[in-house]
């Protein structure tokens, strides 16, 4: 539903040219797959391993939990493990995982009772490279942007993502409601994506 | 629908993000956004914040979770699975039947007893209903996961009350698996996941009279009573023989190229005896020996306080207490390192369900302790909620609902610095009762999806909820108790 982000494109492909890649040579990843094929369980970790991230967070998009996303995750990599002879070498690795985590994270999500997700659109084309160079310049801004959070906004954000909590255990931390916790956690998103714009220099910072 | 402004529409995003809006919600604000030019740039930053603010979160944990990963790859690589299961660009279309469970329970040794009544009263059934030729040596206490008891070449159905006989044994799945037996003079063991005891008898003549545990694979916890001089109970492996007459102690038998057996100590002293050419030492509390090709068998002290996990935060494991620590530094700025998972639990008993543990903390804090979190769930289907949440903490506790009510907070003593607290939460049916040194916290009726027929999953989270301070605590005594009805 969203319109694609050229900015944000371009930005990702000057990180890459300045050489910050970490994504994995193809070739590499196929040499790795092959060996995996072969009865190697390393090398189906090592392709693996630079998607994880990336594959968690989806499920967490989709779920909306964060330990529910890592029990996803782990039944997905087995599922894809098991099924490994099936894999062509020609698919995308990381589009064959991201398909099998978004089945499994649905029919968590059903599980967990919560309502339709809504905006499929939009996290299907945030997450449709579940590689960890898509999100990279985020990554790297972002750290500085979490320092300077400070009180409540950086405890919120904490809270909530990286330590997995409701927003109701949250409003007991910071001492405030649940209404006034999302208007701090909404608040909060705003700062942060001035302060992104910022420190990654794009433009049109509202 | 009602008309909303810029801002409310972005609130009710950033809820939708935090999985806190309202299903008649999300509709308005798709439409609002889809229209709106305003609106939709910062919409569509806030997904890829989103994104970013995940990754990192996972990123952080990482470590931990590719360490999971692949301690689940490699039994599936020892073990694979006989069904094929649907994934993408696979013709066959069949479902997931394995049903893989969280593997995060790798503190599930811990698990303790069912209730001491039920199993008494099944041993006493047990051994008077039993025949004499093949008395009654254990009965399960708790049993988690996938687990079957070895009889006469067959594997049967296990459930808590289950009587083991001589020349049977019990096996655990490699996912998650867990099992607790009991003598009737009270020694348990506790064998965990992908464990195999191969057969229990008793008696025997000359060394071999006792109680004789023959472990083929695995790891298996004992807690063993007093025991007579002459009739000690003998842990069998592949490796060597652990004798003892009355201690706690781990030992674990790895199997494939590099076999060995591992025997730690935590009180107590067990003779271990090599099996080929019959060396034998003793391994006093505190200390380990390993039997393997080509390792000279001698005691040497375990490790203790070895950091095994942590990220901003640091876990330390003591093998002989069998306590662990926790310390931090100032976690400002050093977001994801604020609170740590340390269990994970199963209970498919669907009975009462009891965790204690105790704790001190160094310097004490009032935002610091330690964080149950309690989901119904369903065996076959995962965590289906998080229903409750239990927090203690170094100046009270706090209950909050799985509707995110703070349901009932409490005020207690804290002990001084090295005096433990002990906490002890008990859930039964939609009764919860929490005690903090043997007093009432706070008590109540829950009511929110924890009802007395649903199985339950335990989370044990260590850390400071509040995020801000350096914090050292120590965590003991940890036990979970669950009992059918």
């Amino acid at each position: 539903m969203l319109p694609h982000s050229p900015s944000h494109h371009r930005l990702l492909q000057k990180v890459a040219f300045a050489g910050c890649s970490i994504h994995m040579d193809r070739n590499r990843e196929a040499d790795l797959l092959a060996k995996a094929k072969g009865g190697d369980v390393s090398g189906f970790e090592e392709a693996l391993a630079p998607y994880l991230p990336a594959l968690v967070a989806y499920g967490r998009a989709i779920c909306g939990d964060h330990h529910a996303a890592e029990d996803v995750v782990q039944e997905a990599v087995l599922i894809a493990y098991r099924n490994l002879d099936h894999f062509f070498p020609e698919t995308d690795f990381g589009a064959w995982l991201r398909a099998i985590v978004r089945r499994k994270a649905l029919e968590m999500r059903r599980t967990l009772g919560r309502v339709r997700l809504g905006f499929e659109e939009s996290f299907e084309r945030v997450f449709e490279d579940p590689g960890p160079d898509a999100v990279a310049p985020w990554r790297n801004a972002l750290t500085e942007c979490l320092k300077q959070l400070d009180g409540r906004a950086g405890e919120v954000v904490r809270g909530y993502y990286f330590e997995g909590r409701g927003l109701a255990e949250i409003a007991a931390i910071v001492k405030t409601s649940l209404v006034g916790t999302k208007q701090l956690l909404y608040r909060t998103r705003v700062i942060l994506r001035n302060c992104l714009r910022k420190r990654i220099g794009m433009e049109g910072v509202s | 629908m009602k008309p909303r402004s810029c801002q409310e529409v972005l609130t009710l995003l950033s809820d939708l993000l935090a999985g806190a809006i309202a299903a008649e919600d999300i509709e308005t604000v798709e439409i609002h956004v889809a229209k709106c030019d305003s609106c939709r740039p910062l919409a569509e930053d806030f997904f890829w914040q989103h994104r970013a603010l995940a990754e990192v979160a996972a990123h952080l944990e990482a470590a931990e979770f590719r360490s999971r990963l692949h301690a689940l790859l490699a039994k599936e690589a020892r073990h694979p699975a006989t069904a094929q299961v649907a994934a993408p660009f696979v013709s066959s279309g069949r479902k997931d039947s394995s049903q893989v469970r969280p593997s995060r329970r790798w503190a599930r040794s811990v698990i303790a007893a069912a209730g001491l009544f039920v199993v008494f009263a099944t041993l006493w059934w047990a051994v008077t209903s039993r025949e004499a030729s093949n008395p009654v040596l254990a009965v399960v206490e708790s049993a988690d996961g996938e687990v079957h008891v070895l009889a006469g070449g067959k594997r049967l159905v296990c459930r808590v009350g289950t009587a083991l006989g001589s020349g049977q044994g019990i096996v655990t799945s490699a996912q998650g698996g867990a099992v607790t037996l009991k003598y009737v003079d009270g020694s348990r063991l506790e064998l965990a996941a992908g464990g195999e005891i191969a057969e229990l008898s008793e008696g025997g003549a000359g060394e071999s009279r006792g109680k004789l545990v023959t472990l083929s694979k695995g790891s298996l916890r004992a807690v063993v009573v007093q025991q007579a001089a002459d009739r000690p109970m003998i842990v069998s492996t592949l490796h060597a023989d652990a004798r003892v007459v009355g201690t706690t102690f781990r030992i674990a038998v790895s199997v494939g190229e590099e076999a060995s057996t591992r025997l730690e100590v935590m009180e107590g002293k067990v003779r271990l005896r090599r099996l080929l050419g019959g060396q034998s030492v003793d391994v006093l509390a505190g200390h380990y020996a390993v039997v393997a090709s080509g390792i000279e068998m001698s005691p040497k002290p375990l490790a203790r306080w070895s950091l095994v996990q942590g990220y901003g935060w640091s876990v330390a494991y003591d093998p002989v207490s069998e306590s662990y620590r926790f310390s931090g530094v100032n976690s400002r700025g050093v977001f994801g390192g604020a609170a740590l998972k340390l269990m994970e639990v199963w209970n498919p008993s669907k009975g009462p369900f009891e965790l204690s543990y105790q704790f001190d903390v160094r310097e004490p804090q009032p935002q610091f302790g330690i964080h149950a979190a309690f989901q119904r769930a369903s065996e076959s289907e995962g965590v289906l909620d998080q229903s409750l949440q239990v927090q203690v903490f170094a100046g009270g506790l706090q209950v909050v609902s799985g509707r995110e009510q703070v349901m009932g907070t409490a005020t207690f003593q804290q002990p001084p610095p090295g005096i433990p607290a002990t906490v002890k939460i008990r859930i039964d049916g939609e009764r919860i009762r929490v005690e903090i040194n043997g007093k009432l916290g706070w008590a109540g009726l829950h009511g929110h999806g924890l009802e007395g027929s649903s199985p339950m999953k335990l989370r044990l989270i260590v850390g400071d909820v509040a995020g801000a301070r350096a914090a050292e605590c120590t965590l003991r005594k940890l036990t979970v108790v669950s009992s059918s009805r």
